[in-house]
């Protein structure tokens, strides 16, 4: 039930509006404490970051004293500076959102749908899905180098099938960072289609084939479509947590043609202790996000998920 | 309904060649340990609406998946239209199933639904079939709803017009009525014969409600234990049911045991239960001597009370006291028990309204010997008298 719709029931008069009046402030009471939480630790803190990235410097300040102003040139200044990185961090988080679809799709296939009856062979493999979140996202990362380092396995034998050129390598590449992205975030994209596809009724996939329908157009015409809202809650969960992800950028990248928006925001109130600039990439990016999946949402035909 | 007849003359035009006839040829189906379906060979002449009635478990539904091709045999062939088509998928096959559940498309409109079909067949026209075959079930005008916003009967509908519309060789309906309630199921019954007599295809209807088959079908194969008990037009199974199975699943029967005594000059046998001299014909025993069941259907028995004789072509038992009535309306049920020989189920007409004994009153029983049947002997008199209505 929206606030709307609680509002509403409030001021409605008539013979049943003490009823009325008794539910909405029960409505009033389940809703609290959700609304209470997210007016201090979402509402004022993006207020806070709003109003930083109109600050200015305190004249003849210290580095990184700051007093109140509406600088609308921050958000000039920051994006002709790093639109560059801005656009990259929206590549690579597609890329791997697509490559994590592509790799999560038939996983979430084969448990939901293949090992559909044998409840013992789908919680094991739902458990593999999941078991890398009981170690560290850190570590598990810091793996990633290791499985990508010039002496590796991966390595050695990409040089020898001539794949990749002598001298190259590829820590420190954009291809690590995609790497790296898709595999921390594949479990969100497997979980939700996994959901969908459990959903499916068999006995859909029998009526496609009992009029006339190949397995690949079954699987094009029926299964598909009925899994879209899984797949569009997938990529979500993939894309929106990539494009603002640092950790792997680091890790894996740490080169100037690897650098994500991520990155930048941390040096840039961290290190540099420029937080107006910092507070105006973090509004860009959160708006930016916000458009591309509504207009993603809109575009898949899956609003009840909006 | 003019658009309907229009509808329909065209699906029947087409559907002249197509309405072929299944030929199911000493056909196994072994599930692990469970046999479903034993050695069943089964034809279906072309544009006949046959049955395969049974309880749950009986191998009438794998029958009919096999058929659909979504199972394959374990051993025996399937031939559809004079082509064997053992072995192949359910999506080469001419064949189309109006499932259970309906399995409708939610993401689809029920214009898209209906065709569906005609689609992957890359068929011409489809827009014209998908109205044809929407205006035969009525539902022209919900062509652009989904499924989910119909009713359940109206889905069941939708489920036959995207079945029909492909005008298959065989169309199989598996329980297709089980979701309704009892008013609508007798509705879409008539409904369905109608539609079948129209479009003049082969139906195959799976059911256990026998009256359901008997109400719809021409032919009625009935099964048991993955096996044909008994095929007919429902008519014959009624009247000269051949096993004690299809007696007591189709409709009600009384069977007593007896041992064939003598086979007299007019074609009867005369049969010893438990020391009265019944008659039957010998052409409606399933054999000539030994011991056998006696049966007749409670329709077909007569309450004698007291100095009342039977005629002479009658059969008689009793006497016995009559333990229960029950008025219906159109008759009333009686249960007699005879001594030695159990209970007897009576059904008379109230031709004169009201019942002609109460409980407690001594009775005889008397009935035609030319309505006798016997079945034999080692059939155990109770086998398919299990009350199967609240099975799904």
């Amino acid at each position: 039930m929206s606030i709307a719709s609680v509002l509403d029931e409030g001021v409605s008069t008539g013979p049943v509006a003490p009823a009325r009046r008794r539910r909405s402030r029960s409505h009033w009471i389940l809703v609290g404490p959700g609304l209470v939480y997210l007016i201090l630790l979402f509402v004022v803190p993006v207020g806070a970051l709003l109003a930083t990235s109109l600050y200015v410097p305190v004249p003849g300040g210290d580095i990184g004293q700051y007093q109140p102003a509406l600088h609308w040139q921050n958000y000039v200044h920051a994006l002709s500076q790093f639109w560059p990185v801005m656009l990259r961090s929206f590549w690579f988080a597609l890329v791997a959102t697509v490559a994590a679809l592509v790799i999560g799709y038939p996983m979430a296939y084969a448990i939901a749908v293949r090992a559909r009856g044998r409840t013992l062979l789908q919680g094991m493999l739902l458990v593999l899905v999941v078991a890398p979140f009981f170690t560290s996202f850190i570590l598990r990362t810091i793996a990633w180098k290791q499985i990508l380092a010039d002496d590796s396995l991966v390595v050695s034998i990409l040089h020898w099938l001539n794949l990749l050129p002598e001298d190259a390598r590829l820590t420190a590449t954009p291809f690590a960072v995609v790497c790296g992205l898709t595999y921390n975030f594949l479990p969100f994209m497997v979980l939700p289609i996994f959901a969908g596809l459990e959903r499916l009724d068999a006995r859909m996939l029998e009526a496609g084939a009992d009029l006339y329908a190949a397995p690949i157009t079954t699987f094009r015409t029926v299964t598909w479509p009925l899994s879209l809202p899984g797949v569009v809650a997938g990529t979500l969960l993939v894309f929106i947590p990539a494009v603002g992800d640092y950790v792997n950028a680091t890790l894996l990248g740490n080169n100037t043609n690897t650098t994500m928006i991520g990155q930048v925001i941390d040096a840039r109130f961290f290190k540099v202790l420029d937080y107006p600039t910092a507070a105006a990439l973090s509004v860009v990016l959160m708006a930016a996000i916000m458009l591309l999946v509504t207009v993603y949402i809109r575009r898949a035909g899956t609003e009840e998920l909006l | 309904m003019t658009s309907t007849a229009d509808g329909a003359t065209a699906l029947v035009e087409d559907a002249t060649d197509t309405g072929a006839a299944l030929e199911i040829r000493r056909v196994s189906k072994v599930f692990g340990d469970f046999v479903a379906v034993d050695d069943l060979s089964l034809t279906v002449p072309s544009g006949s609406f046959f049955a395969l009635l049974g309880p749950s478990g009986c191998g009438k539904t794998t029958t009919l998946r096999m058929v659909a091709g979504l199972e394959q045999p374990t051993s025996g062939t399937i031939a559809i239209g004079g082509r064997d088509l053992t072995g192949t998928r359910a999506h080469q096959r001419p064949v189309n199933t109006v499932f259970q559940s309906y399995a409708l498309f939610p993401h689809l409109s029920v214009g898209e639904n209906v065709a569906f079909g005609l689609r992957r067949q890359g068929k011409s026209e489809i827009a014209r079939r998908v109205a044809e075959g929407l205006d035969l079930v009525e539902l022209a005008h919900l062509a652009d709803r989904r499924p989910a916003q119909l009713s359940g009967g109206q889905q069941q509908r939708v489920a036959l017009a995207r079945a029909l519309v492909n005008r298959p060789s065989v169309l199989l309906l598996d329980e297709p009525l089980g979701a309704l309630d009892l008013k609508l199921r007798r509705q879409m019954q008539l409904e369905l014969k109608r539609i079948q007599t129209e479009v003049g295809l082969t139906f195959i209807h799976v059911t256990h409600d026998q009256e359901e088959a008997m109400t719809m079908a021409d032919t009625v194969a009935v099964m048991n234990h993955g096996r044909i008990e008994q095929m007919g037009t429902p008519a014959e199974l009624y009247e000269l049911p051949r096993t004690a199975f299809v007696a007591n699943f189709l409709g009600q029967s009384n069977l007593v045991p007896g041992t064939v005594v003598e086979r007299t000059r007019t074609g009867l046998l005369a049969v010893d239960v438990a020391g009265t001299r019944i008659l039957v014909p010998e052409g409606r025993s399933v054999r000539s001597s030994g011991d056998v069941l006696v049966g007749v259907r409670p329709e077909k028995l007569r309450l004698l009370v007291g100095e009342q004789e039977p005629s002479s072509t009658e059969n008689l038992l009793g006497p016995g006291t009559v333990t229960d009535v029950s008025f219906t309306g159109v008759s009333t049920q009686y249960q007699v028990e005879v001594p030695g020989l159990g209970t007897f189920g009576v059904f008379a007409q109230n031709l004169l309204g009201g019942s002609m004994v109460e409980p407690g009153a001594q009775v005889r029983l008397a009935w035609s010997a030319d309505f006798t049947f016997a079945l034999d002997g080692a059939d155990a008199p109770d086998e398919g008298t299990l009350d199967l209505d609240d099975e799904p």
